[in-house]
């Protein structure tokens, strides 16, 4: 996530300052791509080549730091590209990234980009776009809460979580497992908070897909969870809906994309077996 | 991830947990044990290097649908998309041919998908 953009702005950046045969090599290497074209000269000629060529996926891949520069890694959600010409041994990359539009989808947006990279001084080789998860609305304090929040729970931060939710937060964890229950009242959500700790082998990560503001203020997040338990690695979707009053939490509805698999990972036995480590 | 971030002068390396560069996935064939066995590659590249080195790679498109972090484990299914032609510049044929990759990952579900173009430019011989 970064400032919100305006449509029009943009970056220009140098991607390779000159592309080497031996450059090429390394991608083929690290790629997997040893198509003649890429790596063998004589056969490149023959195919009516002046030399080897790039790949463009190394093109594609360069092109893509203009982007997470930008927005960083985790903001893209599509990234396309035309190779538009060959790149030769000794082009220099220049990408240019411009923000195309911009779609509200509630507090997140998505920004489409246009890319476009030149070999020096003019042979366009990549005609790209790419959308970006932006955050339109990041002043609203309740989206920023549950963002505080959630980088609580991943730095395990006691303090920040009590601050959030409000004395009389009512927790609620669906399913038939070691943590669902309505948990009430901040005392029984931090047992439940601390019991989640001691049986975790590691904290949880938090991938937020999307969050969203409702008309009534409430915070929809949609995330995914990866959890380490007894030596096991699992990846929950869910959805959180959370309720404010005064700006702190008051309620949390929890939904599950597979309770089946979310009441595996923290059965009784799964607990226990945890537990006893 | 060394080799890759080194290779396409990302400022890398990616320690685990840290999200994968986007196109790091369109390099699966190194994991596949019998890719480039007896010099042989496999799956597309199989296909392009039966064709010489004629066939180019005309388009790349990437959907995102989770985050790819270092350390995850992903499976790659890959099969054959549409196949179409063009009118080339000179009144030859441009044939087109798609390859769509999914990856999932150890829960199964979907986080990567992946088309990509290769076009057998006009006139070249088969």
């Amino acid at each position: 996530m970064t400032a919100v953009p305006a449509v029009g702005d943009r970056v220009e950046l140098t991607v390779c300052s000159e592309l080497t045969r031996t450059q090429i090599v390394q991608f083929a290497a690290a790629s997997g791509d040893f198509a003649t074209l890429h790596v063998d000269e004589p056969a490149a000629r023959a195919a009516g080549h002046p030399s080897v060529m790039g790949h463009g996926m190394f093109t594609m891949a360069a092109t893509a730091r203009a982007v997470t520069e930008w927005f960083g890694a985790d903001a893209l959600r599509t990234y396309s590209a035309r190779f538009t010409a060959p790149v030769w041994p000794g082009d220099r990359l220049t990408t240019t990234a411009m923000v195309e539009s911009i779609e509200a989808v509630g507090a997140l947006g998505v920004a489409r980009l246009h890319l476009q990279t030149t070999a020096a001084p003019d042979r366009v080789v990549l005609v790209g776009s790419a959308t970006v998860a932006i955050d339109l609305d990041e002043t609203h304090p309740n989206v920023a809460t549950i963002r505080r929040l959630l980088a609580a729970f991943g730095a395990q931060d006691r303090a920040v979580i009590t601050e959030i939710l409000a004395p009389d937060c009512v927790w609620r964890v669906p399913g038939a497992n070691a943590l669902s229950g309505e948990h009430r009242g901040l005392p029984a959500i931090m047992r439940l908070f601390g019991l989640l700790k001691r049986v975790l082998d590691a904290p949880p990560r938090f991938d937020v897909a999307d969050i969203a503001v409702s008309a009534d203020d409430r915070v929809v997040l949609i995330q995914h969870v990866v959890i380490a338990i007894n030596g096991r690695t699992h990846r929950f979707k869910e959805c959180h809906v959370y309720r404010f009053a005064g700006g702190s939490v008051i309620e949390m509805d929890e939904y599950q994309d597979d309770q089946a698999a979310i009441d595996r990972a923290f059965s009784a036995d799964a607990v226990a077996e945890a537990l006893g480590r | 991830m060394l080799a890759f971030t080194r290779a396409v002068g990302d400022p890398g390396p990616r320690a685990a947990g840290e999200v994968v560069p986007p196109t790091f996935t369109a390099c699966a064939a190194i994991q596949d044990p019998a890719h480039m066995r007896g010099l042989r590659p496999v799956g597309a590249p199989a296909r392009a290097a039966a064709e010489g080195s004629t066939v180019l790679h005309a388009e790349q498109h990437f959907e995102y649908l989770a985050l790819v972090r270092v350390g995850d484990v992903l499976t790659m299914t890959e099969s054959s998309g549409d196949t179409w032609t063009k009118p080339g510049r000179d009144g030859g044929t441009l044939r087109f041919s798609e390859s769509v990759r999914e990856f999932r990952d150890a829960g199964g579900d979907l986080v990567v998908r992946s088309r990509m173009v290769t076009v057998i430019p006009d006139g070249a011989p088969r």
